[in-house]
Order: structure tokens, then C-alpha cells, then sequence
């Protein structure tokens, strides 16, 4: 393998696959990417055996080949040299790096030991918007869990379900205390209902992906992985196994008091009374009556809070206690002016709603206070 | 190694075999059997049978594929090796294997967790195991290792399809150990190995034999270090036992051919004159005795007293 390339460009390459390639250090092989030269082509395939990601170089080939470089090595040394740098593969797994006047001997591994991409032989693709995946993303991952135990909560849920000649796509993400769910037509078909669990770093690293390109995405689905592509570029990423629990049973299908509210003032007075909860839990307490919300936190040590929203409401009062992060976390990803709490009592699920997005939904726990 | 490379388990793996060519593989295995004679490179030859590219029409696993070789370098995405730390299995290496198997297979394959040593779960990682056991994740097959099962849980092993494994036959230790050494090192090795090839593979039983020949001049002043690790002393009561049973052995029948340190030749006949077979009978025993209480942590310098004054006796009777 030898190719010559621009500092600029390896730099960039190099400086994307850092978050992949420094997460794990339990195999050396991850330390390393992976360079593929054939045909005129280059690439560089990164994995930390979750997430792999596989993006063109420009390059002038000179000779073709593949070979594992430490990738973390790689990069502060184009950090440092002048333009102009050779990649050249050497005997014993070698790289020599070389740039102006300076020249480097990276110790690499072969390209055998690189952990393969998955096959794309079996795999069903449909195309999105990038633009719409990622609003998909933003609105449903800080819901997602992070827990020890539920392996299944720890991801998001893409729900694939056939509609005459189109499919619609929901993305659920869920930590057992609270739930969003978004929902979006694609002008595409599908074979079958899918439900399929993508691991919340995975889509992390997918909506980082997704602020620097933009376009027609592919969505390969494969039992095992799903793939994402964009012109060259490949994301690909191990699904969690297991089933994920019944969304829909959770969203509450009676919500007899609707509450309109802005969405605005409602941050803002949630934001104030939360000073006064307790760290832990968060707690604020939303006292609805006619036209209003009173909203009130207490904190024996420190002292406590009250503070007041208007609200298109009339009907019976009704008492429920939050934890104030999950209401910020559905407030803040919502975007029209007006949101809507649908309530119960103090014991039922709220959901809500986004005033801008018909096919976005909160649903969230009550607490005991 | 492939299945084919393995030495004297013919019966257990031509099981495993039909197992996995009839797609009824179970959800965990235990592999029973002494330490050194193979259990592990038979879980890694079905880890790689099971995630093989080209897998032959016995179901062996080719050797050479890049899923072959990335599981002899264990370096395969899909396959976990655990191993004690620190002499314990910990609950955050359960952990990590739930973890492990939270994810579908990466290459497509098969999910194979191999717990080496697995009498070396404390009793919250067992138990948390006991959970994954429970509800096995799809796609996966952990493979215990013991020599001791009968420590573990048994909610643990009933939950485990179990695998015995025995002792090599002397021909196929022979043949192993000739991969590696000249024939007259192979022919020393699988004598003192007891059909067990792993244990003298790596050399260092052969080291510590000499060490204790070695030594023996010392035990007449009793000048010996006590051991600083229980394998140590461990090797070394197998060594004063090999070396009594063949002074008896040697008395007894006057043929060299059946001596197992046949390299101390010299030695062995020197000792054999110095007092009667029924004394080095008794001291024999006496070894053997002491073998069986070691693991009960005895003082190690105490230990090593009685037992070089033991050898000493037999030393001194007649001379
Ligand atoms: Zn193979």
C-alpha cells in the first residue's frame, strides 16, 4: 500500500474517527484503523466493534494494499507535518509516514486482524431525508436509557411499518420513567413491520455524523446492524438484542384535561421552581385550576418555590407532581410556540404534545410528592 | 487449533459435532475435567466451527479463514474469554458479559462467552450469571470451564448441558508434546504429565523438577526457602511424590524403563540404596497425605520442614 495525500484531508478523516477509535481499549486492534487502497480508491474504516464507520480519502493510489495504523499516532503526526505526506506500507506491517523533510515508522498490524464489516449482502435499503433522521434522533434520544440491567432501554427503537406505498417510521426512545415517540411518513416501501434497537452511542455518533452531511440517506436494514449511507460515506451499527416493550400500550389513550400552554413561559416557570427542588428528584408539583398553573417545589433545607403560568384549562383541578428534567428534556425538543399537557390524575401517565409536530409525542410518569 | 488438531477427545467432539450440525446446540455448556488436558482449546475449536467461513462438511472450522484466525489471536468480535482476576471471577466481568451479549453478533456468527476456571465465580458474580443462564440472550453460548464443578452453584451447573473430559492416552500426549520438543524432552514431558499435556506445555513443571533435584542437597541442612505461591508448593510435593514412587518402583522391579524421571537415573539409584522399600512406602503416603491437606492453607514454612525432614529420613536410615 503507498498513497500520498493532503495534510487537510487525512487530518479531517483522522479527527472523525477519534471518538470511535478511542472509546475501548480492552482489544489493541481498536486502537487501530483500517487503510483500504484498491483500484484508485482509499478508505478508512473505523470500529470500536458497536459503531463502524467507513469514509473515502482522497488520495493519489500509488500502490494498492490494506494495513492496521494506530490511528490515535496517525493523527498527531499530521497534526504536525508539513503537506504533502506518503503513506507507504512496509514489510512486517510497517507504515512509513514521510512529509517534507520528516519521516516516521509506525508499528501497524495486518489487515486480516481488523474486525470485518458486516456483510451487505442480505440487506433491505430504504431511503430518508438526512435532515429527518436527525430531527428523529434530537427528539427522542434524551429519553433513552442508561441502565445496567435493561439492556433493551439503552437504545432507541426504529419501528419500520408498512403503509400502501410508503412507510412510516417511529423512533422511540424510553428509560421506563418517561417516553418519546416520533412519527414520520417515507416515500418508500418496506417488505415488513420491523422493529429493530440501534444502542444510544450509536446514535449519538450517527446525529454528530448527520450535523456534517447532509442529503439522501440509505437506511440498510440487516438482522444483525443497520447501515446508514450517504454518497460514500458508511455508518454502520450493532443492534441490541431483545424485544423492546410495548410502546404503544404506554401512551395514554385518555387524557381527559387538555391543557394549552405557551411553550416558552412554561420553561421558564419550570426552570425557576426547580431551583428549589431537591437535587435527587427533581420534584415540582403542578397545581391546575381554571386558567392556570400554579407550580411549587420544596426543599426542607433550602426553602421553597412557587410560581405561575397561564393556561387555556377549564375544568376540574388537578394536582400532579414531575420531575422537572423530564418535562425540560420534552419542552426543549419541541419547537412550536404552544405545546399540550393531556392529564389524568396524579397517578396516570401526561402526555405531551408539540403544537409544530403532529407525530411527536411525551409521554411522562408521574411522581409522588 | 481446529477440532482436527485436538489430541484425545475424539468422543466429545465428534458430539459436539453432531450438535452443531443438527442446529440443537444448547444454550450453555459446562467442560468438566482435569486442568491441562484440552477443554479449553475444545470451547475455542467450537467458538470457531461455530463463526467459520468455511466450515468443512464434519462442521470443522477451517483454521484459515479470517474468523479462524481472529479466534486463535482472540481478537474475534464475538468471542469473550473470561478468566479469574486476581484469583476471583468478579461481578463487573459478569457484568461486561451481559453486556457483551446485549449486542446481536457483530460478524453474523454465533455469540460464544468462554468462562476459563469457572469454580472462580465469587457468589454475586455466579449468582448474576445465574441470571443470564436463566434468560439466555438469542445467538449466544457461554462455555464454563472447571476442574472442580462441583464448587460452583448447582443452580448454576443444572443449568449447563456438561461435557466430561478425561486424561490424554500416553501416545497422544507424546505426539503433542513432540509439536514442541525433541523426542527425548516429549518422552519425559508426557511422563510426568499424567495425561495432562497443558500442564507441562509451557515448560515451567520442567524447571521447577530441576530445581527440586537441585535442591534436594539442601534439604539434608534443611536450608530451603519456603515456596512464595501454593503452585509452587503444589509442584513441588508432586515432584518429592514422583520421585518416591520411583525409587519404589525401582526397587521393586530393578528396570529402568519404568522410571518417569529417567534422566535422574543416577540419582534414583543412589536413594534406593540408602534404606528399605517399606520405608520409602511410608514416606510415600506420608506425601501423599500432606498433598491432600494443601489447599487447607498450611503454614509453608512448617510444611516444608516436615516434609524435607521426611526425605531426609529416608536419606539417613541406612547410610
Ligand atoms: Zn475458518
Amino acid at each position: 500500500m503507498k498513497i500520498k495525500v493532503e495534510k487537510e484531508e487525512l487530518q479531517r478523516v483522522l479527527q472523525g474517527i477519534q471518538g470511535i477509535v478511542e472509546r475501548r481499549n480492552t482489544m489493541p486492534i481498536l486502537n487501530h484503523c483500517l487503510f483500504m487502497v484498491s483500484g484508485q480508491k482509499t478508505w478508512v474504516l473505523a470500529t470500536d466493534l458497536e459503531i463502524a464507520l467507513k469514509e473515502p480519502v482522497k488520495a493519489e493510489v500509488i500502490k494498492e494494499g490494506g494495513l492496521c495504523v494506530p490511528a490515535r499516532k496517525l493523527f498527531e503526526i499530521t497534526k504536525e507535518v508539513e503537506d504533502g505526506i506518503t503513506l507507504e506500507a512496509q514489510e512486517n506491517n510497517w507504515l512509513k509516514v514521510k512529509a517534507g523533510l520528516s519521516a516516521f515508522k509506525l508499528i501497524g498490524l495486518p489487515e486480516e486482524e481488523y474486525p470485518q464489516l458486516p456483510k451487505t449482502d442480505n440487506v433491505e435499503r430504504i431511503e430518508v431525508q438526512s435532515e429527518v433522521l436527525k430531527k428523529m434522533i434530537e427528539k427522542t434520544i434524551y429519553a433513552a436509557g442508561d441502565s445496567d440491567t435493561r439492556y433493551t432501554l439503552n437504545g432507541l427503537l426504529l419501528h419500520f411499518i408498512p403503509a400502501k406505498d410508503e412507510t412510516e417510521l417511529r423512533i422511540v426512545g424510553t428509560d421506563g420513567h418517561r417516553l418519546s415517540v416520533i412519527a414520520r411518513m417515507i416515500n418508500a416501501k418496506v417488505s415488513g413491520e420491523k422493529k429493530l434497537i440501534l444502542p444510544k452511542k450509536a446514535a449519538q455518533e450517527l446525529r454528530r455524523l448527520l450535523e456534517e452531511i447532509e442529503g439522501m440517506l440509505t437506511i440498510g436494514i440487516e438482522k444483525n446492524h443497520l447501515f446508514f449511507q450517504l454518497d460514500e460515506v458508511l455508518f454502520t451499527s450493532r443492534l441490541i438484542e431483545g424485544t423492546y416493550p410495548n410502546y404503544e400500550q404506554v401512551i395514554p389513550k385518555l387524557g381527559d384535561k387538555k391543557l394549552g400552554i405557551d411553550r416558552g413561559l412554561l420553561i421558564k416557570a419550570i426552570r425557576r421552581t426547580a431551583i428549589m427542588s431537591r437535587e435527587k428528584s427533581n420534584a415540582v408539583r403542578m397545581d391546575v385550576e381554571d386558567g392556570k398553573i400554579t407550580m411549587v417545589s420544596s426543599n426542607p433545607d433550602i426553602g421553597e418555590a412557587k410560581d405561575e403560568v397561564a393556561v387555556e384549562y377549564k375544568g376540574e383541578a388537578v394536582s400532579i407532581g414531575f420531575n422537572a428534567r423530564y418535562l425540560l428534556d420534552a419542552l426543549l425538543a419541541a419547537e412550536g410556540e404552544k405545546v399540550t399537557l393531556e392529564m389524568h390524575d396524579a397517578l396516570s401517565p401526561t402526555m405531551l404534545k408539540d403544537e409544530a409536530d403532529e407525530g411527536y409525542k411525551n409521554v411522562i410518569m408521574p411522581m409522588r410528592i | 487449533m481446529s477440532f482436527k488438531d485436538i489430541r484425545g477427545h475424539d468422543g466429545v467432539i465428534s458430539i459436539l459435532k453432531g450438535t452443531i450440525k443438527k442446529g440443537r446446540l444448547p444454550n450453555a455448556y459446562i467442560f468438566t475435567g482435569q486442568d491441562g488436558i484440552g477443554k479449553r482449546l475444545t470451547a475455542l475449536g467450537l467458538a470457531k466451527a461455530l463463526n467459520c467461513q468455511d466450515i468443512s462438511d464434519d462442521m470443522d472450522a477451517c483454521g484459515r479463514c479470517p474468523s479462524c484466525k481472529r479466534i486463535e489471536k482472540g481478537v474475534h468480535p464475538d468471542t469473550l474469554i473470561v478468566e479469574p482476576e486476581g484469583g476471583q471471577i468478579l461481578l463487573e466481568q459478569v457484568r461486561a458479559i451481559e453486556e457483551f451479549l446485549s449486542f446481536k453478533a457483530y460478524e453474523g456468527g454465533m455469540k460464544v462467552v468462554v468462562i476459563d476456571d469457572a469454580e472462580k465465580l465469587n457468589p454475586s458474580s455466579a449468582n448474576a450469571l445465574l441470571k443470564t443462564l436463566e434468560e439466555p440472550p438469542a445467538g449466544s453460548l457461554l462455555i464454563l470451564i472447571s476442574s472442580i464443578p462441583d464448587i460452583l452453584p448447582a443452580t448454576v451447573v443444572s443449568r449447563c448441558h456438561r461435557v466430561n473430559f478425561s486424561p490424554l492416552p500416553a501416545d497422544d500426549v507424546r505426539e503433542i508434546l513432540s509439536r514442541r520438543f525433541d523426542n527425548e524432552k516429549a518422552r519425559l514431558l508426557s511422563l510426568l504429565s499424567e495425561g495432562r499435556p497443558g500442564l507441562v506445555i509451557d515448560g515451567v513443571q520442567m524447571e521447577e523438577r530441576e530445581r527440586f533435584f537441585n535442591e534436594l542437597r539442601g534439604i539434608e541442612g534443611l536450608e530451603l526457602e519456603p515456596w512464595k505461591e501454593r503452585d509452587a508448593m503444589d509442584m513441588w510435593f508432586k515432584n518429592a511424590y514422583c520421585l518416591m514412587r520411583d525409587i519404589v518402583v525401582y526397587k521393586a522391579t530393578g528396570d529402568e524403563k519404568l522410571l518417569i524421571n529417567f534422566d535422574k537415573i543416577a540419582y534414583i539409584k543412589a536413594m534406593a540404596d540408602r534404606c528399605g522399600l517399606h520405608q520409602f512406602l511410608d514416606i510415600a503416603n506420608e506425601l501423599d497425605r500432606i498433598t491432600g491437606l494443601l489447599r487447607f492453607n498450611l503454614n509453608k514454612s512448617i510444611t516444608l520442614c516436615y516434609a524435607g525432614l521426611l526425605l531426609k529420613t529416608g536419606e539417613c536410615v541406612d547410610s
